[in-house]
């Protein structure tokens, strides 16, 4: 199936003719999404999963996207969602007993001291205890570094709701981290 | 801004997804399978009440030059066409075909009973799939014979090529091949042959079926064992001598092996991915196979003896790929499990020494396993 948009991500340049494949959308942009969930959930097992789910929602509605120069952060925007939701997911099944949640794996980041690695790790572990739209906002603004204006736009809240959910975020991680 | 936060902000920058070549691949074809399978249901729910409709009329139906029903339950010489010009013909008493799934990848039909000819409009980019009591026939544009008994299910070639899976091996077949294929587990002893059950076919004392009147001009028979693998006529009869049919392609088993997993049938899985590490050890992804056989083993099927043979596996296709890391880590947590206390102890301090700032040190060193 072709998808009837051009479709080109910032970074690459602009195809010569006709529409991008479904396949050549997602080899083009996957590594994105992979990326984005990553840092939001902070572990690897559910990032493959989470991908394949953002595309799936994703494809139907690329042929609606009016700016193909939006592409990522649509999805940026979808995976937030798929996110959000699997996270809500996890959280309810937890408090029923119906799944057993691991410990947060430790975080490697790559050039990162150990000592920087393990606390990205307490920090998940911290986050994981927050509400999820909390650590959403957060991890968008600290880990994945977006602008407030891109956090709001991500999450569906306005400006102000985002500031909020950061900062209630942000003082229970401090109350924690300022302590250790 | 407070002294961890600039930490985490540092440690975030470096933070990122291990998305390999080969993981993008895995999780391209996830998403192609999980959307023609979302696309199947929709078309499905469609054609049931297309069928619904069909069914009100079915006696004007019996003419089915024009139907493009799917279903078709009625007597001998009944014609099922479907949307692409491919059509079955059912042969015998009441035989039956159901559609399993119809989509512009794939029409897939289950043959529910007797026997059926199916002509099949080529076309690359669509598969042709015919499913009887277990056993798959897969082809692209062809004409062939699909006869279901008791215990066996006879394809017979009319023209073009079929590849047929069974439930003990894959065969390819060409026009003129005829071969039975085994409903039910082999025994250990593969020189024993029963005898087909397959209600129209005469039975001879070799063991060869002869298919029903259906072929026009010669038919090459061949000797069938019990183990459903197609021999020549002037190749050696039953036994071990017979040779192997050609070998499902690394594509072909790895889609078996993903199917099985989307279909929560975790153990159909294990087969096709060990054949993947036997038959194509110098694929490059056959190092992600075996990982995804060792996951399989480990958190799905418990059997931590043979994860721990697929992880160390993973180290020897690719001793220096992105997997081995995990694998390592992994061999060790799946050898404690399995009580090699030693074996754990050797690879804990080998990951340690390979790997001094790796992501699983913790969870290797409170193994218990490093002083």
């Amino acid at each position: 199936m072709t998808v009837p948009l051009r479709l080109v991500s910032p970074d690459d340049p602009v195809p010569a003719t006709g529409a991008a494949s479904v396949e050549e959308v997602f080899r083009r942009h996957s590594k994105y999404v992979a990326s984005v969930a990553f840092r939001l959930l902070g572990r690897e097992g559910e990032v493959d999963d989470i991908v394949q789910d953002v595309f799936l929602h994703s494809i139907d509605t690329l042929r609606q996207l009016k700016d193909p120069q939006a592409v990522r952060g649509w999805l940026g925007t979808v995976t937030v969602r798929i996110v959000r939701r699997r996270l809500r997911t996890r959280r309810i099944r937890a408090f029923l007993g119906l799944e057993w949640t691991p410990a947060t794996e430790e975080i490697a980041a790559h050039g990162a001291t150990p000592e920087e690695s393990a606390l990205l790790s307490r920090v998940y572990q911290v986050l994981d205890e927050l509400p999820v739209d909390h650590r959403i906002a957060w991890a968008l603004r600290h880990i994945e570094g977006e602008r407030l204006e891109e956090v709001a736009q991500r999450c569906g809240c306005s400006l102000a709701t985002a500031k909020r959910r950061i900062a209630a975020a942000h003082e229970v991680l401090d109350q924690v981290l300022s302590d250790e | 801004m407070s002294d961890w936060l600039q930490k985490v902000d540092r440690a975030a920058k470096q933070l990122d997804v291990d998305w390999s070549t080969q993981r993008s691949f895995l999780a391209e074809r996830g998403f192609l399978l999980r959307r023609r399978r979302r696309r199947v249901v929709r078309a499905t729910a469609g054609v049931a009440i297309v069928v619904m409709a069909v069914l009100g009329v079915r006696a004007a139906l019996v003419d089915s030059a024009q139907v493009s029903t799917e279903i078709a339950t009625s007597p001998s010489g009944n014609l099922v066409r479907f949307a692409d010009g491919s059509t079955a013909t059912l042969l015998g008493k009441a035989s039956a075909v159901t559609p399993l799934e119809i989509s512009d990848e794939l029409i897939k039909i289950e043959l529910t009973r007797g026997s059926a000819r199916f002509e099949v409009t080529k076309r690359p980019s669509r598969l042709f799939q015919v499913v009887a009591a277990g056993v798959l026939v897969e082809v692209v544009g062809t004409r062939f014979v699909v006869a279901r008994g008791d215990t066996r299910v006879q394809v017979n070639v009319e023209q073009g090529k079929v590849r047929v899976r069974g439930l003990e091996r894959i065969a390819e077949l060409q026009a003129g091949d005829l071969a039975d294929f085994n409903t039910a587990p082999v025994p250990s002893d593969l020189h024993e042959a029963s005898t087909p059950q397959i209600s129209d076919s005469v039975k001879t004392p070799d063991s060869t079926v002869k298919a029903p009147d259906l072929t026009k001009g010669s038919t090459k028979r061949f000797k069938v064992p019990a183990h459903g693998v197609r021999t020549g006529p002037n190749e050696a009869a039953v036994g071990g001598g017979a040779p192997s049919v050609p070998e499902a392609s690394f594509d072909e088993l790895l889609r078996a092996a993903d199917e099985a997993r989307f279909n929560h049938d975790p153990g159909a899985a294990v087969a096709p991915l060990q054949r993947i590490t036997r038959r194509y050890r110098y694929d490059d992804r056959a190092a992600l196979a075996a990982f995804t056989l060792g996951r399989i083993l480990a958190d799905d099927l418990n059997r931590p003896r043979d994860a721990a043979d697929a992880f160390a596996d993973v180290r020897t296709l690719a001793p220096g790929g992105p997997l081995a890391e995990d694998a390592l880590a992994r061999e060790v947590e799946t050898r404690m499990r399995s009580n090699d206390v030693d074996r754990a102890r050797s690879l804990a301090q080998e990951y340690v020494r390979r790997y001094p700032h790796g992501r699983h040190l913790r969870s290797v060193g409170a193994s218990g396993l490093l002083e």
